[in-house]
């Protein structure tokens, strides 16, 4: 089977917590055997890239302020790359090491994780990923229009979204992702009551999520 | 009677201006009365000597350079504040030897000069080089042509009272190592301290008992201080860094690890470095240069800037094909509550996409 994965779903992998999600993203990797793991241009080229960049941005914003009081948080230039969610994660870093008993510890933990998430991602799509598909520039601005009235203001999945569909045009595919909000069969129906979408893209994607998965 | 200057005249004329900065083929025409063709004859006769080379070529023009112009990069400081620092720096090395009877290292004579420099609020540059804080020149006592050259500078007399200040001071030992952990404490520079830590610690390597294991995290402890003392100056340049400091914290991680990729490691460092200060000795000079030099100025940084960034990549992209030869879910990431609670932390904001 050819699977289109959401970006959460590398990112779970990577990570080492021992929660449901991450159990279940390493059981679906593990079990890939002869399935096809696809992952879209925008992921991989650009949303992909740019949130392993907020990390790192983030990473600098917590070392200067743990290592001198006075910085004010998102005072570099480079910050303004940061989302508000972003903010917030780096306020928080800085409060557990506040709290934090063994200071040390937490900053070299933190750092290391940082560190080892960046290159777990990398690997990931090096080792994991068989196919790039739809390249950014070739996302159907119709479709994607489409998709953003019901995902506004998240014009990343719309993008991500609108790759499955006209992939899964080209040849047959599942998508795979953690979000059960957004990622629904409701949305993908939405493109069908546009008729010259109903037209150019008459099949859609099933969708399957991760929390279901049974190897 | 017009006297006709002899070559060797010419050739010395050309030396003394050039004494005062890089200077265009132009200039150094006009400087010495003569037509662009016999200039050229002199300067291309100087660098078959070896006394001069071109610094920069363009379509237009040349600008050539002593190559005993102890001024770093030969950038165009001015005659006064090339004069001034050369005569700080000479005071200070005749001073040392003429009182404690032994030659200063180059180094010391740089922290020392420093210091002059700024309790007395001279306004001369400072760099931040690569080994710390110095003057914009170096000093060759044993160069006899730049010798005769140092003239007297106005404020001589409080120079040299300033000089004697500095010099009461005990903590001036004249030792490289120790003036530099000296300047490091007393001027605040953590980042520099962070990075001596980290090449004597690969220095010792050779000498190191234990094992791998035990060294390579002695390297890593010292990379995250040098992570942690990054100044936000240095800001343009924290991609750079990090993409060091990230490859070089997967190939020590690695259980695996070999010796030789410490070898890379550091050379990567040295070529780091050198880029990261570059950067800010060009960035500490600027206030300094007359708007008639800006040009040749920004021509001169970019040129290095451009020579650095080629050294730099090709170590970089050497350890960057080392991490990536480490799987990293063979490392495993750290344990513990802390642990949990960041990565927690990380998966909350990328829910939050």
């Amino acid at each position: 089977m050819r699977y289109f994965l959401d970006m959460n779903l590398p990112i779970y992998f990577c990570l080492q917590i021992g929660n449901n999600l991450e159990e279940k993203a390493k059981n679906f990797v593990e079990n890939k055997k002869d399935h096809i793991f696809l992952l879209c241009d925008y992921i991989a080229s650009i949303n992909l890239p740019k949130w392993l960049k907020r990390q790192k941005v983030i990473l600098f914003e917590f070392n200067q302020k743990i290592q001198n009081k006075d910085y004010v948080l998102f005072s570099s230039e480079q910050s303004e790359v940061l989302f508000s969610q972003d903010k917030i994660l780096t306020n928080r870093l800085v409060l557990n090491y506040n709290d934090a008993e063994n200071k040390k510890k937490f900053v070299e933990n933190t750092n290391q994780i940082f560190n080892l998430l960046q290159a777990r991602v990398s690997y990931f799509i090096k080792k994991y990923i068989d196919n790039i598909v739809v390249p950014d520039s070739e996302i159907n601005f119709e479709l994607k229009s489409c998709l953003f009235t019901w995902l506004t203001p998240n014009d990343s999945d719309a993008r991500t979204i609108a790759s499955a569909v006209q992939e899964h045009n080209n040849e047959r595919l599942t998508i795979i992702t953690s979000d059960k909000q957004h990622w629904t069969k409701e949305l993908l129906e939405e493109v069908h009551n546009d008729s010259r979408l109903l037209k150019k893209y008459p099949l859609l994607p099933k969708i399957e999520y991760l929390q279901d998965y049974r190897p | 009677m017009v006297t006709r200057k002899t070559p060797q005249q010419i050739k010395r004329e050309i030396l003394d201006f050039l004494f005062e900065g890089p200077k265009g083929n132009n200039e150094i025409a006009i400087k010495i009365g003569s037509n662009w063709p016999t200039t050229n004859s002199y300067l291309e006769k100087l660098k078959e000597e070896g006394a001069v080379n071109e610094i920069l070529i363009t379509d237009k023009m040349k600008v050539y350079r002593r190559t005993d112009d102890p001024v770093y990069y030969s950038i165009p400081f001015n005659k006064e504040i090339r004069m001034k620092t050369l005569y700080i720096l000479k005071e200070i090395e005749q001073k040392w030897k003429k009182e404690r009877g032994i030659e200063l290292s180059k180094t010391a004579l740089q922290k020392i000069a420093v210091d002059v420099i700024k309790s007395c609020n001279l306004n001369l540059p400072i760099l931040n080089f690569h080994y710390g804080m110095t003057t914009c020149a170096s000093f060759d006592s044993s160069n006899q042509s730049i010798l005769n050259l140092i003239g007297e500078p106005k404020d001589k007399t409080e120079i040299i009272d300033c000089i004697n200040k500095v010099l009461e001071d005990k903590e001036h030992t004249g030792i490289a190592y120790q003036e530099r952990e000296y300047q490091y404490k007393k001027y605040n520079l953590p980042f520099y301290s962070s990075k001596e830590k980290l090449t004597k610690l690969f220095l010792s390597k050779n000498k190191n008992k234990s094992g791998n294991k035990e060294f390579n995290l002695g390297i890593q402890k010292a990379l995250l201080d040098l992570s942690l003392n990054f100044p936000l100056k240095l800001e343009k340049l924290y991609s750079d860094f990090e993409e060091f400091v990230s490859n070089a914290q997967i190939v020590l991680l690695n259980p695996n690890n070999e010796i030789q990729n410490l070898e890379i490691i550091k050379g990567t460092l040295v070529q780091l470095w050198d880029k990261l200060t570059t950067f800010t000795s060009f960035n500490d000079s600027e206030q300094f240069i007359d708007k008639e030099n800006k040009q040749l100025f920004e021509q001169i940084r970019e040129l290095n800037l451009n020579f650095k960034e080629m050294n730099y990549k090709g170590y970089i992209e050497e350890l960057e094909s080392v991490a990536q030869e480490t799987n990293p879910f063979e490392i495993k990431m750290p344990q513990g509550s802390s642990s949990e609670e960041i990565q927690k932390l990380i998966l909350e904001g990328l829910e939050n996409e």
